[in-house]
């Protein structure tokens, strides 16, 4: 074998090795989605929810967790289905593991002093959203996480504001449209 | 260069292996067939012997019940990798830095041919310049002679 053929082989093998994006898109329009409907289903059916002290806390809880769980699971298939993963993959699973961890914290320590997880969740979401769009250089995200950095400004600012349409307004704009973007861009190729 | 290692990378699958490791985190066995383009049985065999010589690191385990082989470049690989385009590079660049040496030499000949630089009578201009002509060619054709014995010394 010559070394310009040896050359050849690792570039084009190099080559072959493409970031994908599209599961990242596929993740963020899942939780937006999955969030609006709790959100809209809150709001509109809220002596359900809060039939009891603890229901809406384990509706806030269980719901997320399980759909954590499927995500994950997802995810995990896909990554088998893609066989390989790339730096840019494994930084952005990090983060969201991160954001995971974050976000069980808060939880339990808005829990204990008794105070809404809302407006914490959605400036560690910002932060994330932010980080992940200056890494996969995708200014929509970029631009999500500071629309939710405003939110949680509105939300300081104004302490009678309802936390389910915040919730629901934030999480459209960062994640919900963001995602659709990424998707579309994506698949345009 | 290392010649154990110039010859387990010489196998066209190897260094399709160990190109795709490089540039990404880890991959599986399945696409590593695809990549390669090769059979089960020649991946596993290959795959083995990288492992022996220590550049990518083999981890089995299960997904669904199923059986799941992760491969991942170590530490040693890379700088492996490394050293081995280094070298396939720099070959290259020597090729292109004769190449500008034969143009130069071709050009300065064409030049001085062409040129009386120091105006003589008769024969003796004619005379002159053909020597100085053949004192530039050897000029560099020594600088090349030199610059790739340097360089393979180098090597």
């Amino acid at each position: 074998m010559r070394k310009e053929d040896q050359i050849t082989i690792i570039n084009s093998t190099i080559n072959k090795a493409r970031e994908n994006l599209r599961p990242l898109s596929f993740n963020l329009i899942f939780w937006g989605v999955m969030i609006n409907l709790m959100s809209a289903f809150h709001y509109f059916f809220k002596p359900v929810v809060e039939y009891s002290t603890y229901s809406y806390i384990l509706y806030w809880i269980i719901i997320p967790i399980l759909g954590m769980v499927y995500m994950i699971r997802w995810n995990i298939k896909k990554g088998i289905k893609r066989g390989y993963e790339t730096v840019l993959d494994r930084t952005i699973k990090i983060i969201w593991a991160v954001f995971g961890l974050g976000w069980i914290i808060i939880l339990i320590s808005s829990l204990l002093i008794r105070k809404s997880p809302v407006p914490q969740i959605l400036f560690l979401l910002g932060l994330v959203l932010v980080m992940n769009g200056l890494i996969i250089k995708f200014k929509p995200l970029t631009f999500g996480g500071i629309f939710l950095f405003i939110f949680v400004l509105i939300n300081d600012t104004n302490p009678g504001i309802n936390y389910l349409i915040v919730n629901m307004i934030g999480v459209t704009l960062g994640m919900l449209i963001p995602g659709l973007f990424l998707y579309r861009m994506k698949n345009s190729g | 260069m290392d010649k154990t290692l110039e010859k387990l990378l010489f196998n066209p699958i190897r260094l399709k292996i160990i190109s795709f490791l490089i540039s990404v985190e880890k991959a599986n066995f399945k696409k590593l067939m695809e990549i390669t383009d090769s059979s089960k049985g020649n991946v596993s065999t290959q795959i083995k012997k990288l492992e022996n010589e220590g550049l990518i690191k083999i981890n089995k385990t299960y997904f669904n019940n199923y059986p799941l082989t992760l491969c991942k470049i170590t530490n040693k690989g890379k700088k492996a990798f490394q050293v081995f385009f280094d070298n396939l590079t720099s070959i290259k660049n020597n090729g292109l830095i004769c190449l500008v040496f034969i143009v130069l030499n071709k050009y300065v000949t064409a030049c001085f041919e062409n040129t009386n630089l120091i105006f003589l009578s008769g024969q003796d201009c004619a005379k002159f310049n053909k020597f100085f002509t053949l004192f530039l060619g050897l000029m560099s054709d020594s600088i090349q002679f030199f610059y790739f014995l340097i360089s393979s010394i180098c090597n």
